[in-house]
């Protein structure tokens, strides 16, 4: 064994403090890189690795908290002289010693919220450790993180380019959260499972406030813990940052920390080799104390945690496209906004959980699920259920995905669970075992009960521990077996009470075949939950599942002064919001009403032809608000609403059309996209939603797009006119850039827009058409397809 | 901290004019202005530094910015304050769902995030003032008139909100998360009469103009 894990939780081991301070003491110039004085300055570091030796640390962290290819613009050379540089200064100021290779965050955020992807910074951080490990690293040390997902980018480079253990701390905040939200417990969550060695906090605060953070911690891993704060709180004075808790204050803060649990002890800002030496004095020979933490059920997302095993959960069915036409056709379009839709609407009608499955046999599912997966949780909190039976579509979503996942599923059959419990392990998620086996499902509760003890049995073989498994009973439709429903809540009880472990069930399956379904399977979700049911996966938007999952809540004690109950059915009696049926779809448009707009679609369409309600209604109801917009009779906010109004109005047509597989016309097809470089879409999405209105085909390719993936599209499908949109100048450059590639590859014509654009500003990168705003796209569209003069 | 959001100055922002508001279009808005509120985690950083003005640069510790226009804005000053704030990324989360509901929501979300960080902009303002026992002169910031936005970086570091605050920037020079500002603020023993940053802006068309 390393020596290192020899030693990790056995005894006490203490990290080294501050790099950075004292280099600045030393001279180190503000914007200065402190990675360079390996270099340039190896024996000043030398002098500060060797001072926290003789204070008493075992393990030094080299300096290279900034040494990454990003933050060094792709020197490869450069970064290799650096991190060979720091490991051989720093095992040559503790030959006895460990020496952990120090990871920091990269300074950018990843994607989706940033412009950084995923593989590119596990790419960054592979590098570091495969550089850190030849030098001569014992350990990692991932650090500073505020961002789970980059920290488990930096996780998995470490694991599967090096053997070396590996420490992960991060930066929390006074009220205990990271900057990008994830509190204590998604971060003890999401990590207990990945196969580190060590977690903890380290920076952002001092002991003291650390303390209570230790306590949570403790409880929620059996993970070794390590607390480096800094010393105290930063204070600022004549704009300097100064830390005030001394080195002796520091030694008996920390022996807090250590009797509550933690098994490293260091420093961060502001603490010096003396802070290190007064509190390895104090505690020098101490045994860590032992903690265990609660075993429970839990799945995240980056910034929430949800529990299965005390008040029951909703798993969200609904973005699944098995029944689904409308569905099936957002899928095969890339359409990902309709699955985001799904997304909120179950959210907001009280889904805990969302299941995930893309599966089409015509699609590039394992493409698709990990599109899916990052744009679900760029809009949403809830933790996902990735559901799948391609191994290669749920390893892509277990590697992108941000938290720990709940994974739909495994079952008895040995192919099964000889390729889906390695996933599971390797990437720490919770799966749902269903009780199946080469055999098919048993007709008996014993017979499903024996395949989750064999699924259990075989899931510690893999060390994945039997709180990680959520056992699925199987609903068998009671129209074809009288007892199929007791089998069922046979099992459910079983395995709750008996076994210990908690469940989860689709319950719709159990009416299959049988009129009124929603009677039968309320009832069953009531029945289950009453047996021991810890999930259900079921449809949120149906009205009689919900009930019957807020009375069981209430009847049960989930529910505190019933107030969900309350919230939900205390103005049932009142008038459900205005749906004026005498409005027609003009009226409906022009006056911005959703609803009314799309059940007065709806009703056209029983007597009329889809391209002729668009022609006669939709657009000139447009019209009218758009030329009020011109005049500055209406504003904005007016026309906006208008133009969703439309939009419901689109949809009840478009959902016409696959229903009854009616082929679809539009005027012509256009390529909108925001540049390479910018972020900002709303802009573009305005434009796109006003010329879907007006009956235009439009395959957005959504933001930051590089221009290669632009040309190829409107080569590809032959498209004759292009928007662009860019908010700022820095990325009107990619605009020009974008354009002169479009000259050169396709022959179409480009029209531009976006806040810092004039009219002589697109003529001058080359554009064809300025777009003022929205409704000035649509006028160029039109002229351009010949639909105005 | 806790925020108020100023309807009016959502529906500025979002380009309703001078015209009427309709009943369905204000409760969308107040709707999506809970939700944003819940959502935000408005911080701010800043740090005061002596500065030296030249004709059309200014210095703070060992950067200099190059901006004539910046320069004029700050020639009464010896001190500046470099101020970052940021309602955090959970808002560019709740930004984006509210896009997905339609353009009405998606602007309302928009507006009401500048319209919150606005706010936390003049809070770090008395703030400032009150450590500083100076007056503030307006808020200028990378991108203003002839300030490149390439000083986005040193304005970061100069008050070390990465780190701080969580703010980064991409390859492009966009803060993410997207809700944040930086701000050079002059002071000095006077302050300043001007009522708006607009009338120093050379965008005589611009719609939000006051």
């Amino acid at each position: 064994m390393n020596d290192f894990l020899s030693r990790l939780g056995k005894e006490l081991l203490f990290f080294d403090g501050a790099m950075g301070t004292i280099l600045q003491e030393k001279g180190l110039k503000a914007g200065e890189l402190p990675e360079l004085w390996n270099i340039t300055h190896s024996e000043d570091i030398f002098d500060v690795h060797k001072s926290y030796v003789d204070a008493g640390a075992d393990v030094l962290t080299t300096n290279t908290f900034g040494a990454n290819p990003i933050k060094l613009n792709g020197d490869i050379k450069l970064l290799e002289d650096i991190i060979t540089n720091a490991v051989s200064i720093a095992k040559r100021a503790s030959p006895n010693g460990f020496v952990a290779l120090d990871i920091g965050p990269l300074g950018k955020l990843l994607a989706p919220y940033g412009d950084l992807p995923f593989d590119d910074a596990y790419n960054a951080f592979a590098e570091v450790v495969k550089i850190g490990k030849d030098a001569g690293a014992d350990l990692i040390v991932i650090e500073t993180m505020s961002d789970v997902y980059e920290a488990k980018a930096a996780v998995l480079a470490a694991k599967e380019n090096s053997e070396l253990p590996i420490v992960l701390t991060f930066a929390f905040n006074e009220s205990g959260r990271l900057l990008t939200g994830a509190d204590i417990e998604t971060v003890a969550h999401m990590f207990n499972g990945l196969g580190i060695d060590a977690l903890g906090f380290n920076c952002g605060l001092g002991p003291r406030e650390i303390l209570p953070f230790v306590n949570e911690l403790t409880s929620l891993t059996g993970l070794p813990v390590a607390v480096n704060p800094n010393a105290g709180l930063p204070v600022s004075v004549n704009g300097k940052t100064l830390f005030n808790v001394d080195a002796d204050e520091f030694a008996k803060l920390q022996e807090k920390v250590y009797e509550s649990g933690a098994a490293i002890l260091g420093g961060c800002c502001g603490t010096t080799p003396k802070h290190i030496a007064k509190t390895a004095a104090l505690l020098k020979d101490r045994k860590p104390v032992l903690h265990t933490p609660e075993k429970v059920t839990a799945v995240t997302s980056s910034s929430r945690t949800v529990k299965l095993g005390n008040k029951p959960v909703i798993i969200g069915e609904r973005i699944n496209p098995t029944g689904k036409k409308l569905l099936k056709e957002a899928l095969r379009n890339n359409d990902i906004d309709y699955l985001l839709r799904e997304a909120v609407s179950q959210t907001e009608k009280g889904a805990d959980i969302l299941d995930v499955n893309v599966g089409l046999p015509e699609i590039n599912e394992p493409e698709m699920m990990k599109s899916a997966i990052i744009a679900i949780q760029g809009i949403s909190n809830l933790p996902l259920q990735i559901d799948t039976s391609d191994t290669n579509a749920m390893e892509k979503a277990l590697r992108y995905y941000n938290g720990k996942a709940l994974v739909n599923s495994v079952n008895g059959k040995e192919e099964s669970m000889n390729t889906v419990l390695p996933l599971v392990k390797k990437y720490g998620a919770a799966v749902v075992c269903l009780t199946l086996d080469e055999n098919g499902i048993p007709d008996t509760a014993e017979g499903r009960i024996e395949i989750a003890k064999k699924i259990v049995r075989r899931a510690e073989e893999y060390s994945i521990s039997r709180e990680n498994l959520v056992i699925d009973a199987l609903a068998m439709t009671i129209s074809t077996g009288a007892d199929n429903a007791k089998i069922t809540l046979d099992t459910i009880d079983y395995v709750r009470n008996k076994m210990g472990l908690n469940t989860v069930l689709g319950v719709s399956n159990i009416s299959f075949g049988l009129p009124a379904r929603e009677n039968i399977n309320s009832i069953f979700f009531a029945n289950a939950l009453e047996r021991g049911l810890s999930a259900g996966i079921i449809n949120p938007l149906s009205d009689s599942m919900m009930t019957a999952y807020k009375v069981f809540c209430a009847l049960h004690g989930y529910d505190k002064d019933c107030a969900d109950y309350i919230a939900a059915f205390s103005d049932i009696t009142s008038v459900p919001a205005s749906t004026n049926t005498t409005l027609t779809l003009r009226e409906a448009v022009v006056k911005g009403l959703l609803e009314d707009s799309y059940n007065a679609a709806k009703a056209l369409l029983t007597e009329n032809a889809p391209l002729d309600i668009i022609n006669n209604e939709l657009i000139p109801a447009l019209d009218t608000v758009g030329s009020g917009f011109e005049q500055n009779k209406i504003f904005l906010p007016q026309l906006l609403i208008s133009a969703d109004a439309a939009k419901r109005g689109f949809d009840a047509i478009k959902e016409y059309m696959i229903e009854t597989n009616t082929a679809s016309e539009s005027r012509g097809d256009i390529v909108l996209a925001t540049v390479k470089g910018d972020i900002h879409d709303i802009g573009k999405n305005i434009v796109k939603v006003l010329l879907e209105n007006y009956g235009y085909n439009v395959i957005d390719l959504g933001k930051d797009v590089p221009p290669e993936t632009i040309v190829d599209t409107v080569v590809k499908n032959n498209i004759k006119l292009v928007g662009l949109s860019a908010l700022m100048t820095t990325t009107v450059c990619n605009m020009e850039e974008t354009i002169k590639l479009l000259r050169e590859k396709a022959d179409c014509k480009v029209m531009v827009g976006g806040a810092v654009l004039t009219e002589d500003y697109a003529k001058s990168i080359g554009a064809d058409y300025y777009a003022k705003d929205a409704l000035g796209a649509v006028r160029t569209a039109n002229k351009l397809f010949g639909y105005e003069n | 901290m806790e925020m108020e959001i100023d309807i009016g100055e959502v529906l500025r922002y979002m380009g309703s004019g001078k015209g009427d508001i309709k009943e369905e279009i204000l409760s969308e808005v107040i709707s999506v202005c809970e939700m944003l509120k819940s959502s935000v985690s408005p911080q701010y950083v800043y740090r005061i530094f002596p500065i030296t003005v030249t004709k059309d640069t200014v210095q703070i510790d060992n950067i200099s910015f190059a901006s004539s226009r910046l320069a004029k804005h700050l020639k009464d000053c010896k001190k500046a304050a470099i101020l970052a704030a940021t309602l955090g990324i959970q808002a560019d989360n709740a930004i984006r769902r509210s896009a997905i509901l339609g353009t009405v929501n998606a602007s309302a979300a928009q507006a009401a995030g500048t319209a919150i960080i606005e706010q936390v902009a003049d809070l770090a303002t008395d703030a400032i003032e009150k450590e500083s026992r100076l007056k503030a002169i307006p808020r200028f910031s990378p991108g203003y008139a002839d300030w490149h936005l390439s000083a986005q970086r040193d304005m970061l570091n100069l008050c070390d909100a990465q780190r701080r605050i969580g703010i980064t920037l991409t390859d492009s020079l966009m803060m993410v998360p997207t809700k944040s500002v930086t701000a050079i603020i002059g002071l000095n023993n006077k302050g300043c009469t001007k009522k708006t940053n607009c009338s120093q802006c050379d965008k005589k068309d611009c719609d939000y103009r006051l």
